[in-house]
């Protein structure tokens, strides 16, 4: 045998698979996400309701809260540029405040939802056994419960305010979460790199951390998002009930709230298009990120 | 029957081409292929993955989503029709009637929640309307005997996963031959299967083609099943058909360079043991294709000719029925002697004085058994004897080969031995210390001298990791070296696997299989361990690049004085790469010995069904002629038979195996142990 016979070390061509130097999945996801249409609309709708939100204060024509009982329910006139509300307050500028309420509710909510879903459900994933039998458990038990009912009965004993809000959605909406990344660290930890890693004799957080988690991270942006999507449904339902948001604190759903009555849904579209709209594009442009953020990280679509 | 000469066409393809059209790129998988397939023959078509073998298949018949997969050239003629013209309506009533698949998964082409019968009767009512139901029964319980199931009206009954892997290709089969179709078309049918059943399956085929007279194209990429049952052959790479010709000729003188290069880096069970040639590189990148030869970069004729660089050579005629695309073809004669050599000059067979090497691993008894318990209330019903009373001894420079067949219990002996599983029973003595009882804690000092290499490298590497924190996380984890010190380790491992440096930023998904295995290699490394155990290392990778791996573990066995643990179900590449075999079945060791010993002088009923199970890649030797083609498959380790475990599929059993367990019994005192009433003792 000659030596030409043989490889030399690392004579071996590597084909430039891509000219970038090192893609690294995230960057290959971020450059899906970055084609994905709807999705890099749904994102630029979100940035500018952020700006809107961020800078209610100064764009804002007037104050939300003053109220003005000589112009009570004026349709839009080129003064309110969405009229007033039964109180006399402009709709317009109680429209751009109610974004902060929203942004804040949806963010933490979901991502409160998510880290108490995380770790749980990479503790029973991971560990198995009991711990996962009574975490398991304990997402039955509360996948259970009439929500809507015990969230009411929270509310009411809590009083209503956004971090009750937050609090009510994190402890109904871990449950789902938590399925999804124990189901992920299952099937994660089964996987070689895994048993490789045991192998080398790297201790289990070294394994829930870099290995699992890791993994499991992509997923969790897109629960986030859709998580997201349903805090801000689910203000919007409290506060139509009176149980949001405390008045005068403007909120989308608290300026429903307004719209109970037949002669204001209509006469009155005024007062309950811009909320009704403003929810239902938020909605839908959350869901457009979390769609595209699954198609970015779908490895079916790796090549 | 049909009286057609054995020269009629029925299949006819030409210049199909098939690309895929991607965001980013576009994927020439075929390029301009013709061939033509004759009544009742059955052609091989070989290649490495995605060489475009299956999709040039699976295009012609319509079975690509189109976007993206775009077909153009043709025609593809089939009785007298354009194949690429016709609507799906009209390929659907001929697939399935006159041209049938059989695919290599029969797990995922069955539908689960309907039986087998059902399928099958479905397959036959759709084509024939007349039919009534109990005919049409009829046709299925003799289609189910045809193919050997056995008790076919009971069969019928049953839902696939009922079946055993071996009875559902079986059932695969007869549902592709239900309505004697002209054309069969079976790809990779045997690969998910084990080498016994494999056996089984491809006298099956022959029956199949005596019977119904259909012509049958192979899609395979083991070069020793074309040698057993094809008549013709096309070898393809990069898309293109490289060399057609008769089986025969094929083998004994091919005229393209890749096929002599795939042929000389097969592993062979009947050639002398010799560094294995492999063909250097890898199959270029299907999304930018060289503008000449795509074999050319690999290629020890081309040394940079122009020709080769620039001009794709056409698939021309050298002589009867023989099409080889290379402009050098006739020079190809000259890499015999030189470069390729396809018989080694024969090693001699004691290379090493037995200088006295170490023991390493000293495993004694070793059980490892899986608790079943009941649905409800988690009881434990039974035990999964995966591994039942295991001896094993490793050699420092040494490889000891662990053979079997899937169920048999290998992987788990070597995932115990690192207490990756904790072991039921039984002693596993490292360096003289006992290892099977020790506590994880202590236990990780040992994990230094002794790393596992997986079979699967797309599953082995944490996809967000770059190849430096991959090889770097054993040197992490136990604190060895920092900074500088830790990556300048990390280059050198990687140099001494064969990737250069550069490589280390890179992410996994970057590399290709092979390259991926030495990454997987050089982590194994990182610590510098005395003990590999190599779980399937290469059972995943194309011949091509399965040599490259192989000689790189043989080369760092010797810079390192490595003693391996070489788990394999592929005897060519065990007896390749062993010192010595242990042979395993259902959790035991059947025989153990030299590999010279294990396979010339096989004396377990087991090991010889196992050996003369392999497809031999020589046209002129007849295995099949006295071939011990085993029956039935595997027993389940939750109930193993009484005795000896392997007697409900020996032709030799008697009445002592059934109440007797035979013990490892060194009949020749010279290490050579069988556990066996009735060893055949050769030596």
């Amino acid at each position: 045998m000659t030596d030409q016979m043989m490889p030399e070390p690392g004579v071996e061509p590597v084909e430039p698979i891509e000219s970038a130097p090192a893609t690294s999945p995230l960057r290959l996801a971020l450059r899906r996400f970055r084609r994905h249409r709807l999705a890099m609309f749904g994102f630029g709708f979100l940035i500018l309701l952020v700006l809107v939100a961020a800078l209610a204060s100064w764009i804002s024509p007037y104050d939300p809260n003053a109220v003005d009982i000589l112009n009570i329910r004026k349709p839009p006139s080129s003064e309110h540029w969405l009229g007033t509300d039964s109180a006399g307050r402009d709709v317009l500028s109680r429209l751009l405040y109610g974004a902060q309420v929203s942004l804040i509710v949806a963010f933490a909510a979901a991502f409160s939802a998510a880290v108490v879903g995380t770790v749980l459900g990479l503790l029973a994933g991971v560990f198995g056994g009991w711990v996962d039998g009574f975490i398991m458990r304990m997402v039955d038990v509360f996948l259970s419960f009439p929500s809507l009912i015990v969230i009411l009965l929270l509310v009411a004993v809590l009083g209503p305010s956004i971090s009750t809000i937050v609090i009510v959605f994190a402890l109904f909406e871990w449950p789902t979460t938590c399925r999804i990344v124990r189901q992920m660290s299952l099937s994660i930890r089964e996987r070689e790199y895994v048993k490789a890693a045991s192998a080398v004799g790297a201790r289990p957080p070294r394994i829930m951390g870099r290995h699992i988690l890791a993994g499991v991270v992509s997923q969790l942006t897109v629960i986030v998002a859709l998580l997201s999507a349903s805090s801000i449904l689910l203000e919007a339902a409290l506060s139509f009930l009176g149980l949001g948001v405390r008045q005068p604190q403007a909120s989308w759903g608290g300026m429903l709230n307004d719209a109970q009555s037949l002669t204001v849904l209509e006469q009155m579209p005024w007062l309950w298009i811009p909320p009704g709209v403003a929810i239902a594009l938020t909605v839908l442009a959350i869901n457009f990120i979390g769609d595209g953020l699954r198609d970015a990280f779908d490895p079916k679509q790796q090549m | 029957m049909t009286n057609r000469t054995p020269t009629d066409v029925v299949l006819e393809v030409s210049n199909l081409s098939t690309s895929f059209e991607l965001e980013e790129s576009t994927i020439n998988a075929v390029r301009d292929v013709s061939w033509s397939l004759r009544s009742g023959e059955i052609v091989g078509v070989v290649g490495e993955s995605g060489s475009g073998k299956s999709v040039s298949m699976l295009s012609m018949l319509g079975l690509l989503p189109s976007p993206p997969a775009q077909i153009s050239g043709g025609p593809v003629t089939f009785a007298g029709k354009d194949l690429l013209t016709l609507s799906d309506k009209e390929l659907r009533n001929l697939r399935g009637d006159e041209i049938t698949l059989i695919f290599q998964d029969p797990m995922t082409s069955f539908n689960p929640v309907r039986t087998i019968g059902d399928q099958i009767s479905e397959v036959i009512r759709v084509h024939n309307r007349d039919k009534s139901a109990a005919e049409i029964r009829d046709r299925a319980i003799e289609l189910l005997t045809l193919v050997g199931v056995p008790s076919p009206e009971t069969r019928l009954r049953q839902y696939p996963h009922e079946y055993s892997g071996g009875m559902r290709q079986r059932a695969m089969i007869a549902m592709a031959i239900a309505n004697e179709p002209k054309v069969i078309i079976a790809d990779e049918p045997t690969t998910a299967l084990d080498v016994t059943i494999q056996a089984q399956i491809l006298e099956l085929l022959e029956v199949v083609r005596r019977e119904t007279g259909a012509a049958i194209v192979l899609i395979t990429h083991d070069l020793g099943l074309i040698a057993e049952v094809a008549d013709r052959v096309l070898v393809m790479y990069a898309g293109k058909v490289v060399e057609s010709t008769d089986v025969q000729t094929l083998f004994s003188d091919p005229q393209h360079p890749y096929t002599l290069g795939l042929l000389a880096s097969l592993p062979r069970i009947d050639m002398p043991n010799g560094e294995l040639y492999s063909i250097p590189g890898q199959p270029p990148n299907p999304a930018a294709l060289p503008s000449g030869c795509a074999f050319a970069e690999r290629c020890e004729l081309s040394r940079g000719r122009a020709e080769c660089t620039d001009i794709q050579p056409p698939l021309d005629l050298v002589n009867d029925d023989h099409l080889v695309a290379c402009h050098f073809s006739d020079e190809v004669d000259t890499l015999d002697s030189a470069a390729i050599a396809l018989a080694d000059p024969p090693t001699p067979v004691e290379d090493t004085p037995d200088r006295p090497r170490e023991t390493l691993l000293e495993v004694k008894g070793l059980k490892v058994h899986f608790p079943v318990r009941s649905r409800i209330i988690r009881r434990v019903v039974g035990h999964i004897q995966a591994v039942d009373g295991v001896d094993l001894t490793v050699r420092t420079g040494e490889t000891l080969g662990l053979v079997g067949e899937s169920g048999s219990g290998k992987s788990t002996t070597g995932q115990a031995i690192l207490r990756l599983i904790d072991p039921t029973a039984g002693s596993i003595e490292f360096e003289g210390t006992d290892l099977a009882t020790v506590s994880q804690a202590k236990m990780r000092p040992y994990r230094r001298q002794m790393q596992i290499v997986f079979q699967d490298p797309y599953q082995s590497l944490n996809p967000g990791m770059t190849v430096r924190e991959i090889v770097a996380e054993p040197l992490r984890v136990h604190r060895e070296y920092t900074g500088a010190e830790r990556n300048q380790r990390v280059d050198e491992l990687l140099d001494l696997v064969g990737l250069g440096p550069e490589m280390a930023r890179r992410f996994p998904h970057e590399f290709s299989g092979g390259q991926r295995q030495r990454i997987g290699i050089a982590r194994a490394l990182a610590l510098d361990p005395k003990l590999l155990i190599l779980d399937e290392p290469v059972s995943a990778l194309d011949v091509s690049i399965q040599a490259q791996i192989v000689n790189l573990l043989e080369r760092l066995q010797d810079e390192l004085s490595l003693g391996y643990l070489f788990i394999a179900h592929d005897l060519s590449v065990v007896r390749h790469i062993s010192d010595r075999v242990s042979v395993m079945y259902l959790g035991r060791i059947v025989e153990t010995g030299t590999t010279d010993q294990v396979f010339k002088h096989a004396a377990h009923p087991y090991t010889q069904a196992l050996l003369s199970a392999i497809p031999t890649p020589d046209p002129s030797v007849d295995a099949t002629a006295d071939r011990i083609v085993l029956e039935g498959e595997v027993p389940s380790p939750q109930s193993p038979p009484s005795g000896c475990r392997f007697r409900t599929r020996c032709w030799k059993a008697q009445d002592i195996c059934a109440t007797e367990d035979p013990t490892l019994i060194d009949h020749a005192s010279n290490g050579h142990e069988t556990a066996c009433f009735f060893p055949e003792l050769t030596e």
